[in-house]
């Protein structure tokens, strides 16, 4: 996530440091080929995929990716792998051709889901009552929590997939509201906002009318390309234009403004829609004057 | 046109993966030169598998500008205030990021070329 | 003196000879030990084939026969009548199966005929040394045992005492009358349900011959064929059912509200309840978990209320043993579980209602007093009903359901009668397969029904526009236009189909029925006979076999009491002779198969210390003669010897010697290897 989700990338190392859990970037990753390489070559894409599963595999450790597309296709070459057969055998083929190999033991964690079933709900709260800038609490906002698809289609794995409810806790955690509407695992449409952009745009525009609909004063995503996706969809756009723009923060920068982190480091500045620290501030000054210390 | 969401593979009650035919037909219709100059879709996927194979790391900003630049230029055009936005936040790469070990890569992808059915 | 075999080798058209060679086949078993003649024919079962076989055990004076054909299952019976028939003792009959255990599962001729000469010649082996037995007649008890009291219980129970027998109806909610007894009209002549079912139950009521245990369960049956003996067991309902007389004044006056299960939730009823107005027998019981005396010791206004003093807070289960010679089993189904499928919304959304809550909703003594309204207490403007809601569906059950087609048209009729919605059935494909149900199809094509030909998706609350505003969203494709339809509507129907009871497997472990992977009673065979069972004394009738409308139910029920009645009516039952025997003078007494016996028909009593099988119990499974370390038990006709003979058989019959003459085998004194 060096790319567009740049300031997802710098909020997840600010949060994860305070939390006090080491993250180690895997050594030479590659992009695992998302919903576009497998659309081109079944093979490549297992394989790219594969290869970040093979590094990741003498460490012991486990591999966390804060991306769901990513997630989903790991997990998927994972269970090609686990299952055997014939592309089990081309995927281990072509990774023996640049000296690497993996026997099936790297397991995938998605961010989400490791903040609520690792680290867990009571810690990150320990965390949001002990911060020092009172200034950056949630307090009185309504977030609402959009999961996109990925995260829960096909593999809705430790999480409910017509419902699921990590985000939610996480959101409650961090004493904020729950803004729950209907569309919280709709596409936002992924790839289409660049080759099929009015297709692209309906879907996105479509969950923020839904967000806004549940009077969601921020929207949370758990996918960096929904978050830009939404973010565009809402760029230059009199529909969600100025008391109608949504702030679309990711997991981590979320979590970091509740724990107490400036934007800044949280990579606020970086998204597509300028200003949104300044928007979250002067909502927090409306909604919520006693969390900020008065 | 489908973006993956994988909405009709979950509802599915013959449980047919549906969304993996999606990808098998994307595939085919490359192979099979089914495609039109106007529904362009394929060449976003195969750019983007392009510049993967080539770097491992994806370069948004070589892939829209690969993309729009000749084909779609009244849209790279109207994408200028974007592009212009995410220049100055720093999230638009010019360099290209690399995979470090570009040799056992490169043999990796050759290898897995080499293998598509 | 030596024994004399006759192999009888069927083709069995081309099942067998289409892949043995029968013709090698019937050579080589001439030249097997003790053979005296060897034949083969076409249809071995057929009258000519089986006439082939009595006349050699006429003339050639046979002791013992093998036929090679197909499965013992198929056509044992058979031919031991035409044994027994021509003078010999059937248990020295044994078939060799060479089609379902050769020809039809091996695909290369050449093995084929191989297998089919071992399997034969093992046969030959065994059969030399078969003993003859004999069945042992027993008594039926002219009694009947019927499980469930639904429709198909009740009707049961009633074709069984009106032929004259006694029966014994257990019921385990407080009455009789099933699901059926939840609906308002049935498919297709629209009568209504209560009116054409409560005769039956009153006449179950009344009838001299059926003992009607309501608020009753089985727990527990032990015996054997015809000579049954089952432990009822009598919850405590905590009223006097012989005082009561069923005035109401009880549950009129009680103070406790609890969630109403006969109105699937929607409505409520009191900790003493009856369960609807027309129940029999009009007896209320208490719910202990409902009632304020037993939480906390207060209240007792039934007890002061009743005039008849029926009011028995002490009261304790009873248990009860009857003696009988038959048992139907019915016990029903249950509906699945809407929640299951939360793309439908049922759970979230308020106005999505199963078919049992649309059921009583439309009901005229339902918990809407028959007056459709939503949640809000509106009228609704639209309706959507949901075919297919978890069945056809290979994530919950893969079978269909056969009834929600027809009672979702129904539903849309009574829609049409009740309101003046618009109305939408959402199907797959249209089931009308009865007498009469293609024919209502047609009747609600003209009411103005709108058919949507698609499994909906979805239902969702997301308005898109004006029109969708508080509304129901459904998403489903129309697959006979090609358009995808969003339609709001006010109210949605889920037809969720019929699902065998979560208790099922108590139930058939309980009675020892196996249960198909759905979870339904197996049949004794699908096509031929649907109500018995592997237990020749148990049958099933109504949904607990699988689901069905009430036609079916009916037949069904009919036909599992013709097979008790023609059971009890005999006055007495054949025991299978193949038992197993204990050798007490082999016997240490080690009790391994006492513990062992499926059938617990092994037991230990006496002084000194012996232990027998009781021969009425015992099914010939061989279970304890293989466990026993002392090798003291012998199974009838699987003993040792005639087990190792037809080992030897299987692998020696490649060295048959010569073809002999009749005479020669006759005379040598035909070798026991």
């Amino acid at each position: 996530m060096k790319g567009t989700s740049r300031g997802y990338e710098e909020s997840v190392l600010a949060v994860f440091s305070k939390l006090g859990i080491t993250l180690e970037e895997l050594p030479d990753w590659n992009c695992c080929g998302s919903t576009s390489v497998i659309a081109v070559n079944k093979v490549l894409a297992m394989v790219l995929a594969a290869r970040n599963l093979a590094l990741a595999e003498p460490s012991g450790l486990q591999l966390l990716t804060p991306c769901p597309s990513c997630w989903l296709e790991l997990t998927k070459a994972n269970n090609v792998i686990k299952e055997g057969g014939k592309l089990a055998e081309k995927m281990k083929e072509a990774l023996a051709a640049g000296g690497l190999t993996y026997k099936g033991t790297t397991t995938v964690r998605h961010l989400v889901e490791f903040l609520v079933n690792e680290v867990g709900v009571e810690k990150i709260k320990q965390y949001v009552n002990n911060q020092k800038y009172v200034g950056n609490a949630l307090t009185g906002l309504r977030i609402a929590p959009y999961y996109g698809c990925q995260i829960v289609r096909p593999y809705a794995e430790l999480d409910d997939g017509y419902n699921p409810q990590n985000m939610e806790k996480l959101i409650e955690a961090l004493g904020a509201e729950v803004a729950q509407f209907e569309l919280k695992t709709a596409c936002c449409s992924g790839a289409l906002m660049a080759t099929r952009k009015n297709v692209g745009l309906e879907m996105s525009k479509q969950i923020l009318r839904n967000t806004k609909e549940a009077k969601a004063d921020i929207v949370v995503s758990a996918c960096p390309l929904c978050q830009l996706n939404l973010e565009l969809a809402q760029f230059g756009n009199s529909e969600f234009a100025g008391k109608n723009e949504l702030p679309i923060l990711s997991i981590t920068q979320m979590l970091g403004l509740a724990m107490g982190i400036p934007p800044r480091e949280l990579g606020l500045p970086r998204s597509i829609l300028p200003g949104v620290g300044k928007r979250i501030t002067d909502m927090q000054k409306q909604k919520a004057p006693a969390a900020i210390g008065g | 046109m489908c973006s993956s969401c994988y909405e009709c593979t979950v509802k599915c009650p013959a449980q047919i993966k549906i969304t993996e035919i999606m990808y098998a037909l994307k595939r085919k219709s490359v192979r099979e030169g089914l495609v039109t100059r106007d529904a362009d879709v394929h060449r976003f996927y195969k750019l983007f598998t392009d510049i993967v194979c080539k770097y491992g790391r994806m370069n948004e900003m070589m892939l829209i500008m690969r993309y729009m630049m000749f084909n779609h230029p009244v849209d790279l055009a109207l994408q200028m205030p974007v592009g212009m936005r995410m220049f100055s936040t720093g999230t638009l790469q010019i360099q290209p990021h690399k995979v470090r070990n570009q040799d056992s890569f490169n043999k990796i992808v050759q290898k897995a070329l080499s293998l598509e059915e | 003196m030596a024994p004399r075999v006759g192999v009888y080798v069927c083709h069995c058209g081309s099942n067998i000879a289409g892949k043995v060679d029968v013709k090698a086949v019937t050579e080589m078993a001439k030249n097997l030990p003790n053979v005296v003649v060897s034949r083969d024919y076409q249809f071995m079962c057929s009258e000519p084939g089986q006439e082939l076989i009595r006349q050699d055990i006429r003339e050639k004076d046979l002791d013992a026969v093998v036929v090679a054909a197909c499965s013992p299952l198929m056509h044992e019976k058979t031919f031991r009548g035409t044994c027994s028939s021509a003078g010999l003792n059937h248990y020295r009959m044994q078939m060799a199966n060479i089609r379902e255990h050769c020809s039809w599962v091996t695909e290369d001729p050449v093995a084929a005929t191989k297998k089919a000469k071992a399997i034969i010649a093992g046969t030959v082996g065994k059969v030399r040394h078969l003993r003859p037995l004999a069945e042992r007649e027993v008594p039926v008890i002219q009694s009947v045992l019927v499980v469930g009291g639904g429709i198909a219980g009740i009707q049961a129970a009633l074709q069984c005492a009106d032929a004259g027998y006694k029966v014994y109806l257990v019921e385990r909610k407080q009455s009789i009358g099933g699901h059926m007894a939840m609906l308002d009209k049935t498919f297709p002549t629209l009568d209504c349900s209560a009116c054409i079912l409560t005769p039956k139950m009153v006449a179950v009521g009344q009838h001299p011959n059926i003992k009607l245990f309501a608020y009753s369960e089985v727990e527990g049956i032990s015996g054997y064929a015809g000579n049954m003996k089952a432990k009822i067991r009598h919850k405590a309902a905590y009223v006097d059912f012989e005082k009561c007389n069923g005035c109401g004044i009880c549950h009129e006056k009680c103070p406790a509200k609890v969630p109403n299960e006969f109105e699937q939730g929607r409505g409520q009823r009191r900790a003493v309840y009856t369960l609807f107005p027309q129940a029999v027998p009009n007896k209320p019981v208490i719910d202990r978990a409902a009632c304020i005396y037993f939480k906390n010791g207060k209240c007792r206004a039934c007890e002061k209320l009743c005039k008849r003093n029926a009011i028995d807070f002490e009261q304790q289960d009873r248990v009860e043993e009857v003696d009988v010679g038959a048992v139907i089993l019915a016990t029903g189904h249950q509906v699945f579980d809407a929640k299951r499928m939360p793309q439908y919304g049922y759970g979230k959304y308020p106005d999505v209602y199963t078919s049992l809550e649309f059921e009583r909703m439309v009901n005229a003594s339902g918990f809407s007093q028959g007056k459709v309204r939503t949640s809000e207490g509106k009228e609704p403007e639209s309706i959507a009903i949901i075919h297919c809601t978890g069945s056809r569906d290979q994530r919950y059950n893969v079978y269909c359901s056969e009834v929600c087609c027809m009672y979702s048209l129904k539903f849309a009729h009574l829609l049409h009668e009740h309101t003046n919605a618009r109305i939408y059935n959402f199907y797959i494909d249209m089931r009308c397969v009865g007498k009469g149900y293609e024919e209502f199809y047609d009747r609600l094509l003209n009411e103005g029904v709108r058919f949507v030909r698609g499994k909906v998706a979805g239902i969702s609350r997301e308005a898109r526009d004006a029109s969708e505003r508080g509304k129901l969203i459904v998403q489903a494709e129309d697959t006979l236009t090609g358009v995808i339809r969003r339609i709001p509507v006010d109210m949605v129907i889920l037809a969720n189909g019929l699902e065998a009871r979560a208790d099922a497997g108590e139930v058939g472990r309980l009675f020892g029925i196996s249960r198909n992977k759905a979870g339904f009673f197996i049949e004794q065979h699908p096509k031929l006979n649907p109500f018995g069972t592997s237990n020749n004394c148990i049958f099933i009738a109504g949904t607990c076999a699988g689901p069905k409308d009430i036609p079916y139910t009916v037949s069904q029920a009919s036909a599992a009491a013709s097979g008790a009645i023609t059971l009890l009516s005999r006055g007495t039952a054949l025991l299978e002779a193949v038992g197993a025997h204990i050798n007490s003078d082999l016997c240490s007494k080690c009790l391994t198969c006492v513990s062992i016996c499926p059938y617990q028909a092994i037991s230990v009593d006496g002084e000194p210390q012996l232990v027998a099988v009781d021969e009425t119990l015992c099914h010939g499974c061989g279970t304890c003669a293989a466990a026993c370390p002392a090798g003291a038990i012998e199974a009838d006709n699987f003993n040792d010897e005639q087990i190792l003979h037809e080992i030897e058989g299987l692998f020696s019959w490649e060295e048959a010697p010569e073809k002999k003459t009749e005479a020669e085998l006759v005379e040598s004194g035909a070798p026991t290897k």
